[in-house]
Formats: C-alpha cells, structure tokens, sequence
C-alpha cells in the first residue's frame, strides 16, 4: 500500500440555504479544494461523493456543474458518515495505486425537524419509532443512571461547541459563543432529556478534499500535505443491550470495534493523539464515544468531556470546529468536514481555533452514521 | 363493528375472538434460544437460519424511556408522546411507545408494564389499524 496525502480542503458554510441545491453545495466545495490545493478539474481521476438523501446521480450532477470529463463517479450512502465512506474508497484507491489523484465530496440538503428515519420500517416511523434523538436520549437516561453522568456534564459539550464554532468560519452558528450550561439546560426540552441546545441542526453544506499518491503530492505542496495514515469502518455487531433501533444510533461497540482496527492499523495508540474530532451529536454521543475510543475509562466520560482539557488550549481539545452541535450537521458532508478540521490543525491554519501553537503533528477523527457504519481514520503531518 | 387489522402483520398478531389478546411477534432461533424482534430470517446472535416464530410475554419492565414533543416525519398520533425499550422476560429489547402514563416525566427504569393492543389510525378501506403499546401495570 502506498502512502496518502490530503493536498487540498474545501467547504460550503454548513447552515440553511434554501435558495441552494445540493448541487451548489457540492459545486462550492469541490472549488474550493480545487483552489486550495492548486489541482486542476481535469486533473482528477476519479470522484468519490457522499450523501444521505439526495438520491440518484447526486455525485455525477455535482462534477457536472464542474465539467464532464468522463471519469469514475462513485456516490456512496452511509447516513451521516456518508462523506467519511466517500473518503475512505479514495484512500484505498490511492492506496492501492488504482488512482494517483482524486476528489471526495460530501453534500447534504435538509428540511427543519428530525431527519427522516428511512432505514426504519414504515409501520415503526408511522408508530413515532423512527426518532434519532430518543435513542440518544435513552442512552443519556441510561448512562447518567449507570454511571453518574450528569445533565451539566452534557450541557457543557453544548458550551465548548458553540465556542468553538464561534471561531470557525464554515461552522453554521458562530454567535452563541456566549452561551452558557443554564441556557442550555433551560431551552426547550425535545427528548427528555435532551434539550433542544443539546441537538445538532439539520444542516445544508457542502465539504471537500483532495487526495493523492506522496509523488503526486510534491508537485503541489510538501508543507500542507497531511498523511492519511489509515481509515478503518466497522459495521453493525449484535449487541444484546441494545435495541434493534437504538443500535442504528449509537454505536460504542463499533467504535471500540473500529477503533482497535485503526490503533493496530497505524501503529498509534489513544494516548498519541494530540486532538480529536468525533462524533458528539446529541452530547451524549461524544460521552460514549470518548470512552469506546478509549480516550477515557468506560464509565469516565462526562467528567472527561465537561474537563477544560477538551477546550482549545487543553491537553486534548475535541472537535475544535464546533461539532455537530455548532458547526453542524449536514449528513454527507459532516464526516469530511471533521476531517478537513483536522488537516486544518495540523497544517497550523486554523487560525483562532489553532491547538498546540500550530506543532500537533497526530490526530484522530471519528464519525458514525446510522446504519451504523463506525469509521476511524488517523491523520498525520509527516511528508511527503 | 369495525374491521381490525394489525399495523404490521411480522409484528402483531391479533387475536382470533373477541375475547382474545393481541401476540407480539418474535421470531426464536431453535440453534441457540435467542429470540429476536423484530423478526429476522437468521438469529442475529449464531446466524442460523433456523428460526421460527414465537409469541412474546405480554408483560415486561422499562429498560429506557423519553418523551418526545415534536412530531417526526410519517408519525402518526398524539404530542406529546413516550417512546422506550421493555425488556421482556425472553431478554428482548422491544421499541415500543407507552400509553396511560405520565407525559411530564419519562418512565423509571424498572417499572413494571404491560402490553396492549390500541387502535393507531383507519386504514383507507375503512379498516381499524392496530398497534401494540406497553403501560404501567396496574398494581
């Protein structure tokens, strides 16, 4: 397997758009990796595109707002992971030295309101069954019962994101950096007890990345490439202490699953990894998602994500762009842009939301999307 | 009287008399003993193909619960609502909504409930659609 290098980032701001198809919101982003990274359109071989919803061709009639050069188009589906499956077959290609230059997209268009259940049965939707969030919320029930976990604990992950996407430009809401754990704890209650604070938005945006073989790399930039130093995805494992929907939602074991793969995979372990991007949905999720990665012990996770060492300027910042909860949700593009927060850290250009003083050369990014698909992939700044 | 129908025939069964109870459908893997709902052709647990139904207890306890105050897409019924998990004597997790129970404050874990068949919606041909719920049992 060969070396990876991400050579070039590009988003369209998560938020609402309703003037803008997932066309644009691809489009957007595709040309701005492009500027980024200094690659030509008809230099790409192929195009690897992820979204959740938006159906046939999305991937083709993106590239085709671009120009049609007849290359390969791949759309992939993983729910909210959806982009990171997308990043993940252009990883392996590259890998593999099927292509030596390509292009993930992922792109999402939503509606207000819960996101449509729609690897649910229809009688259980019909039913009230196919809500996301009371899954989460159950599991908040359930871990605050087990382990202690408090409401305030979860509140303050709602904090840190809104910080922290107050200082992201391409983060949907970069006002409340103000807000604080009694506004949380105060707004509407959605799925007792996740309050509406505490839920991410359902987001349009758009997110990109270039990707390519070490040689390929250094004909355009040796200080800003990032390596892909492995991606892992671990599927659906039968948990017996898990519902059969509340499965499709969380995911802890499959993300110690996959977690294990990429540790071995790459050599690195939880306790080199300088920052972390991961899932933290409904706040709960970056609780259990803490402990399945083993950042913390199980059990440990609220203190460890209310702890100031998860803010920027602490010994392990998490998802320093705001998170789905600030930065947002926008299905097919939410994994990617997690990734290019990551790249962005480590190349130092990360301006006000920089860690480490711009030196963090390891990092770890997660994600989940229902199905449930579990990747964990770990970036490196060393190369080409 | 109305025409009853169960809301999905692999999940409810319902009852034959009038004075007959609802089944809940599962399916029960006769290689390793694990029932599993909803019903799937290969047990989950060994990946046997050799299933076959069986109906679960009527009765079991709250394993999770929450109350939902918006309406998700395709839903059908009341707001605000309780939506959990009862585990049932047969170790299943069954998703279910809750009925006849209070609306401010999700179930505690434990509580001992019971299911029940209630009607969901009329069907386009004038038919009753049926769907179980669990509630508190009755001390």
């Amino acid at each position: 397997m060969r070396d990876v290098y991400i050579v070039g980032v590009g988003m369209h701001r998560f938020g609402r758009y309703p003037e803008k198809s997932y066309i644009e919101l691809g489009r957007v982003a595709i040309m701005n990796a492009l500027e980024d990274s200094g690659v030509d359109w008809r230099d790409i071989q192929a195009v690897y595109s992820g979204s959740g919803l938006s159906g046939m061709g999305a991937g083709h009639n993106v590239c085709a707002e671009i120009g049609k050069t007849g290359i390969p188009i791949f759309n992939i589906e993983q729910a909210c992971a959806s982009g990171t499956g997308a990043f993940q077959l252009a990883y392996y290609a590259v890998a593999g030295g099927i292509f030596d230059l390509v292009c993930v997209v992922g792109f999402e268009k939503q509606g207000r309101g819960f996101i449509p259940a729609e690897n649910y049965p229809t009688w259980a939707r019909e039913a009230g069954l196919g809500v996301y969030p009371a899954w989460h919320a159950q599991n908040a029930q359930r871990h605050m019962m087990e382990y202690g976990t408090t409401l305030e604990q979860l509140a303050t992950v709602a904090v840190r994101s809104h910080q922290n996407g107050a200082l992201c430009p391409d983060a949907h809401y970069q006002d409340w950096g103000n807000m604080t754990i009694e506004d949380v704890l105060n707004s509407r209650m959605i799925c007792y007890p996740i309050n509406m604070f505490m839920i991410p938005p359902a987001d349009d945006g758009g997110a990109s990345l270039i990707l390519c073989s070490a040689e390929v790399a250094r004909k355009y930039t040796t200080s800003r490439a990032i390596k892909a130093v492995t991606s892992k995805v671990a599927t659906n494992l039968y948990d017996p202490e898990l519902s059969a929907f509340g499965a499709v939602a969380s995911g802890p074991l499959e993300t110690e699953m996959v977690a294990k793969q990429a540790y071995e995979a790459s050599g690195y372990g939880p306790e080199d990894f300088e920052f972390v991007e991961c899932l933290d949905a409904f706040c709960i999720d970056e609780v259990q998602t803490v402990e399945a990665l083993g950042l913390c012990k199980k059990g440990e996770g609220g203190p460890f994500v209310a702890s100031k060492e998860r803010e920027i300027g602490g010994r392990l910042p998490l998802n320093t762009d705001g998170g789905f909860v600030s930065r947002g949700n926008a299905m097919g593009a939410t994994g990617p842009a997690g990734l290019i927060e990551v790249v962005r850290q480590l190349r130092g250009e990360a301006g006000a939301r920089q860690v480490k003083e711009g030196k963090a050369k390891l990092a770890l990014a997660h994600m989940i999307g229902a199905g449930i698909n579990a990747f964990a992939t770990v970036l490196q700044k060393n190369g080409p | 009287m109305q025409n009853q129908v169960p809301i999905d025939e692999s999940v409810l069964r319902l009852p034959s008399t009038p004075s007959g109870q609802a089944d809940l459908l599962s399916n029960k893997c006769c290689n390793c003993g694990e029932y599993i709902f909803p019903k799937k052709m290969a047990c989950p647990k060994c990946f046997s193909r050799d299933v076959e139904e069986a109906v679960l207890s009527r009765e079991g306890e709250v394993y999770s619960s929450t109350i939902i105050s918006l309406a998700p897409p395709l839903y059908v019924g009341p707001l605000p609502y309780a939506i959990g998990v009862v585990k049932s004597p047969e170790g299943v997790l069954i998703p279910t909504t809750f009925t006849e129970c209070d609306l401010d404050e999700p179930l505690t874990v434990g509580t001992k409930v019971e299911m029940v068949t209630v009607k969901h919606k009329e069907d386009g041909e004038g038919n009753e659609v049926m769907i179980y719920k669990f509630r508190p049992k009755k001390v």
